[in-house]
């Protein structure tokens, strides 16, 4: 079951380079979603490492918003890169929150990519460390 | 994985693709010709006219409601969009033009920017290995530095 990622007002950079859909799970995860297009490519023809980090920083901001209970603003990203995705390729990254603390949230997210009959791909591990601005 | 563009001289395999916001003149820079399908999405990119060394040079993009959050700030998937299209330029050069892919990519958040504003990337080589390539890059609006990234690329064929 997927639902359009919950937002408090329209979001030009998410819905522009989505769209990204929030995967329900039983057990309350934070999991988002996109499918490869042409416009995500990189002229080889594989997912395009800029998405993959955008994507990344949406799962990581997103998943950091809802564990601070607030808003909140990127301090450091780090992306290794370990595998390429290709056009059509559903990609997936559940948020993993390492620590949270009062003013800062540290956490990572695996992206991993899935084709049509094909087991899973790890494409990139992404951690973050996001600052808490407001609470709502 | 990102495949570096020789961005000093263009890749003449494939056709420079546009992007959906127009060209604007900005003193100093030239929009760039772009392949990779999402960096046109994202784009246009412009790229220093000055001479350069072809590793340390500067690149720009204009801020507009494409690249902003729900609070009109610049999104740092943008930022990381733009350090990699521009520093693959860089790991292309330091390698003699073989292709190059991104192994890791770090940035750090340091101030913002919001729609009209100018980011200027300053891209450097840091070292460079026969097979892999590290570099940095700076990103400034005016005087202020929003964003600083390290990142490491493998050059393909080599060990």
């Amino acid at each position: 079951m997927t639902s359009s990622i919950e937002s408090p007002r329209p979001n030009g950079f998410e819905a522009y380079v989505g769209p990204v859909t929030r995967v329900s799970d039983m057990d309350d995860t934070f999991t988002l979603s996109f499918t490869i297009e042409q416009q995500h490519l990189n002229g080889a023809d594989m997912l395009h490492g800029g998405m993959m980090m955008s994507f990344a920083s949406i799962v990581l901001a997103g998943a950091a918003r809802e564990a601070a209970g607030g808003t909140v603003e990127a301090l450091s990203v780090n992306c290794d890169f370990t595998g390429p995705g290709k056009l059509g390729d559903v990609v997936t990254a559940t948020a993993e929150i390492t620590r949270r603390t009062r003013s800062v949230v540290f956490l990572s997210c695996d992206v991993e990519a899935c084709g049509n009959n094909e087991e899973d791909r790890m494409l990139m591990a992404a951690t973050g460390v996001y600052k808490v601005a407001a609470r709502d | 994985m990102t495949e570096a563009r020789n961005s000093l001289k263009g890749d003449s395999e494939r056709p420079a693709l546009p992007s959906p916001r127009p060209d604007q003149p900005l003193d100093g820079y030239a929009p760039m010709e772009l392949r990779d399908p999402f960096e046109a999405f994202m784009g246009p990119f412009y790229s220093e006219t000055a001479q350069n060394d072809g590793l340390k040079r500067k690149e720009a993009f204009i801020v507009d409601d494409r690249h902003v959050d729900a609070d009109g700030k610049l999104h740092p998937g943008m930022l990381m969009t733009f350090a990699d299209a521009i520093v693959g330029g860089t790991a292309w050069n330091s390698s003699g033009r073989r292709p190059c892919v991104t192994l890791s990519m770090q940035t750090s958040y340091t101030g913002i920017a919001r729609a009209g504003d100018l980011v200027i990337g300053h891209t450097r080589l840091t070292r460079k290995t026969r097979a892999v390539v590290f570099c940095a890059a700076d990103f400034f609006v005016g005087d202020e530095l929003i964003c600083q990234s390290t990142s490491l690329w493998k050059v393909l064929g080599e060990h």
